[in-house]
């Protein structure tokens, strides 16, 4: 059984956040929230979402694991705006999820949740981490766009960089140790990745105080933060273009 | 092979692709019998035994395991592999009757080599398959040199892998033996590579087993699932005469235990009880450093030594395996890497 009250901007975020990766997603609801893990057909990209039932309006839910497919939340969500409440209902076994936004009731008929299945998350020690304004992250990932697909970050004990070097142009930006929330380093670092996967996420995390962002050399990168006022907690990964040894 | 628990099973058919980035405990030396049985010289003339390279050696297990873990690694699946360790001593009398039919088959299949009776030559060889400590060696080899971590384990393979999944070391089980189930492990696999692969006329699914699920629709207890194996009969002991899995499962739901049952029906106790009990409970097993089962660096320049210099891989066999490799991120060349290959 599972009876919820969501204000629309957070279930649009976590639609969102999820949107970056996959098309459909397993929901996994208890007492204590909302959690949810995906990675795309590739294996390139992961994001591990959870959301605390307290940050809901309203939260009755018995254990419940329901397959949903997100362009179906997005465009009912995309009915009303931020401060509108939509409710969901639904009870496994008998039947469709059930969405009201506003004056619409809109059923959806879940996926059979037992064929998605949630990745493990991958162990990795990351040698190297930058905790960084969410706004500078993607304001950098935003310059780098404009000359290349491939952003390359390095790292060392005072600076990290973020570059991309075009056919003829290249980007850099720099940010020294002191314009960064926090910088550990093991040893030097840098590992390429595609920005068709990292620019979208930017939108999530573009306007938040701080996202730490963790890689090491050729290895993949985790992203982590939070949604505004605590609402969230997300993990991203993303495996590297690897150079050839 | 193990205690027949399939009328008590209940089962859902799966796909490879639902175990992608998971770790897989696979037994390897079930797994190297389906490989030595298969992959066999059945031409005309032929002895019906594993495929062998230009100087005799048996290469059909090495081709039977590349070809498995590329194709399993390709889905993003992180193989593990078990390898038996020292059979328990309550084994002996059934490995003893094992030792006895396989020596039985081993002379009949001699005579029909001597006489040319070749239809017989290929269905004998079948039995006198041995998977020597020469070819389990081999078979690690390669593993290290794909990357691919392997475990010895103390007693029985699926024991030492129910033990690792039930710690959390491991996300299922992959082997056909029912006994992964009496040793506890959570989730097991049956017939992983299959997908409505027709095998004798019938249709193979690979299948999942929720070994919870399972004790709940049979409304009995790990223990009573246990005790009621005992009594079907396992490798240690022949079981309680005239029980099988339907009537076991109504007398054990009935009486509880397999004391409770023999004194109700008047049944001889089976010999060395606790003892069997034990071993399927508290299954001796090696400890296993979490971090070491993950996936190492391929060693590309190993491959090809070890199999195609060494053994006469062909070209395609080769070119296979590492576009596979490569399909899985595991050949550090320029490109897309992905989650799984660290």
């Amino acid at each position: 059984m599972l009876n919820i009250t969501t204000r629309q901007e957070l279930l649009s975020r976590i639609v969102d956040t999820l949107g970056i990766v996959v098309e459909d997603a397993r929901f996994d609801f208890d007492e204590n929230g909302l959690s949810v893990r995906v990675v795309d057909p590739s294996h390139v990209a992961m994001v591990k979402l959870d959301v605390d039932s307290a940050v809901f309006d309203s939260w009755e839910v018995e254990e419940t694991k329901i397959g949903l497919e997100l362009k179906k939340l997005k465009e009912t969500l995309g009915l009303g705006s931020a401060g509108d409440l939509l409710t969901m209902e639904y009870k496994p076994g008998v039947g469709d999820f059930h969405m009201n936004m506003r004056k619409a009731k809109r059923d959806v008929r879940p996926l059979d949740s037992s064929t998605i299945n949630p990745p493990n998350l991958p162990d990795l020690t990351m040698p190297c981490s930058v905790t960084i304004g969410g706004a500078q992250f993607a304001e950098a990932l935003r310059a780098a766009q404009l000359v290349g697909d491939l952003v390359t970050l390095s790292i060392d004990q005072d600076r990290f960089i973020v570059n991309v070097k075009g056919n003829a142009d290249s980007v850099t930006v720099p940010f020294d140790k002191e314009e960064l929330q926090d910088l550990k380093c093991e040893s030097p670092a840098l590992s390429q990745y595609s920005l068709t996967y990292l620019v979208p996420l930017s939108k999530i995390f573009g306007s938040l105080e701080s996202v730490t962002v963790s890689f090491g050399e050729n290895f993949p990168l985790s992203m982590d933060f939070e949604f505004p006022n605590d609402e969230g907690t997300v993990k991203y990964f993303l495996a590297p273009r690897v150079e050839s040894d | 092979m193990g205690c027949n628990l399939k009328d008590l099973a209940t089962s859902e058919d799966c796909e490879l692709s639902d175990f992608s980035g998971k770790k897989v405990g696979i037994d390897a030396f079930l797994t190297a019998f389906q490989f030595l049985t298969t992959m066999r010289d059945r031409s005309t003339n032929g002895d019906g035994m594993p495929l062998r390279d230009n100087s005799g050696r048996y290469v059909a297990h090495l081709m039977g395991f590349l070809q498995r873990t590329c194709s399993l690694l390709k889905e993003g699946i992180i193989p593990v592999y078990i390898f038996d360790g020292k059979p328990p001593e309550l084994k002996s009398h059934e490995l003893e009757i094992r030792r006895s039919r396989r020596m039985e088959s081993e002379e009949a299949y001699k005579h029909a080599l001597e006489i040319g009776d070749y239809k017989e030559v290929h269905k004998l060889a079948a039995r006198i398959m041995h998977y020597s400590p020469e070819m389990v060696q081999e078979t690690k080899d390669m593993l290290d040199l794909l990357g691919v971590p392997w475990i010895d384990a103390k007693a029985e393979g699926e024991g030492q892998a129910a033990v690792m999944a039930k710690l959390g070391q491991l996300d299922v089980v992959a082997t056909q033996d029912w006994d992964a189930l009496l040793y506890g492990t959570p989730i097991l696999v049956r017939n992983i590579m299959s997908h409505g692969t027709k095998k004798y006329g019938r249709v193979i699914k690979s299948q999942k087993i929720n070994l919870e699920e399972m004790l709940a629709n049979l409304a009995i207890s790990q223990e009573q699932l246990v005790d009621l194996a005992i009594m079907i009969g396992t490798d240690f002991h022949p079981g309680v005469k005239g029980i099988g899995p339907k009537t076991g499962l109504k007398l054990i739901r009935e009486y509880g235990t397999v004391e409770a049952v023999c004194e109700a029906k008047g049944k001889e106790l089976p010999e060395r009880l606790d003892e069997i009990r034990e071993i399927f409970h508290n299954h001796p097993a090696n400890q296993v450093d979490s971090s070491a089962i993950k996936l190492a660096d391929v060693n590309r320049e190993g491959l090809v030594k070890f199999l195609q210099e060494d053994r006469q891989f062909s070209q395609r066999r080769m070119d296979s395996a590492f576009a596979d490799l490569k399909a899985a991120g595991r050949l550090r060349e320029s490109g897309q890497s992905t989650l799984f290959s660290f």
